[in-house]
């Protein structure tokens, strides 16, 4: 079943700046939006108003024909991945699977190279980016129909992004997915959409050359 | 179910810190109370910061350490506000009914 996601007429604004100007964004079941854009230019900002967790000045959130104010707080409609690790330090792996996925499911989730390799069952144990390759599995083995992923790639080794990337291509089958990361070159291998916050407005990206043309990235690193 | 099993580990989660700093909000409240001519055992003092002081103090420690992790409760549709509410009312309920047993036993 294919699922629809659009935000329309969002503006946000801190104190006097505007971050962002009516941007329309939509994602469907299948879509990897790779969303790309210098620092500050209101990224996360934006993931965080689809989520809900943010208010904005002016939004409209339609999930399948139906508006949520604060998608979040629906189960399974959407999930995001902060920039910052979000899991419980206190608590093992297999307790914060099964509190994600149920009982059942631990034993196939641990059935994966890199987690049969990790020496600790704590979560306060794990590197960072082992870390983060829980939480980007976690995510994505959960039913939502949305996943928006801040910076999945950030500290994360070589060998690790591999997994990561293989795992978001095999999972956007069932979901639509949307990811920011300041490594470009790794959004642009796994989305298969892009889009450029500039200005507080959202361009498509249809060419890659559009990118050095907005300024994003100079031409000697295309 | 799994609402509830993720409010109960926000609860337990706060279990420590809320339980040790009402020993030391027991014991200023205590030693403040202490010149009144009746004043009321430690142990009532205690279960009373219990049941508000302490769960708030955590919940502020919460909010300033660890507010990142809070979005491992939305994703899973769980607010804020509702583990605020669930947790504080625990605290509250178990200290009332602590209460209640103590005065008749």
């Amino acid at each position: 079943m294919s699922n629809l996601l659009e935000i329309d007429s969002v503006v946000k604004s801190f104190d006097m700046h505007v971050v962002l100007t009516d941007i329309y964004l939509k994602c469907q079941t299948g879509d990897i939006i790779g969303m790309l854009g210098r620092n500050g230019t209101g990224k996360s900002t934006l993931m965080k108003i689809l989520f809900g967790t943010l208010q904005a000045d002016r939004k409209f959130i339609r999930i399948d024909g139906k508006v949520y104010n604060q998608p979040y707080k629906t189960i399974n409609e959407i999930c995001y991945l902060p920039q910052d690790s979000f899991l419980p330090k206190h608590m093992t792996i297999e307790k914060t699977v099964e509190l994600y996925l149920g009982e059942k499911q631990v034993a196939n989730f641990m059935e994966d190279s890199i987690l049969q390799k990790l020496n600790t069952s704590k979560i306060s144990h794990l590197s960072g980016g082992e870390l983060r390759y829980l939480e980007i599995k976690l995510l994505l083995h959960t039913d939502c129909k949305f996943l928006l992923l801040d910076e999945p790639f950030n500290g994360v080794s070589p060998i690790l992004v591999g997994e990561i990337k293989k795992l978001i291509l095999k999972t956007s089958k069932s979901k639509g997915i949307i990811l920011t990361d300041h490594d470009y070159r790794n959004v642009l291998d796994v989305a298969n959409q892009f889009c450029l916050i500039y200005d507080g407005g959202i361009k498509r990206i249809d060419d890659k050359q559009e990118l050095v043309r907005w300024g994003y990235i100079p031409e000697s690193r295309l | 179910m799994v609402k509830l099993a993720l409010h109960w580990e926000y609860f337990k989660n706060t279990l420590v810190f809320s339980l040790s700093s009402s020993v030391l909000l027991a014991f200023i409240v205590y030693l403040t109370l202490i010149t009144l001519p009746d004043p009321p055992p430690f142990h009532i003092v205690y279960i009373r910061c219990c049941m508000f002081g302490g769960p708030l103090l955590c919940l502020l420690y919460y909010e300033m350490t660890r507010k990142n992790e809070y979005y491992f409760y939305y994703n899973r549709g769980i607010s804020k506000l509702s583990l605020f509410i669930t947790t504080l009312s625990t605290y509250i309920l178990t200290g009332c009914l602590l209460l209640i047993i103590l005065r008749y036993v």
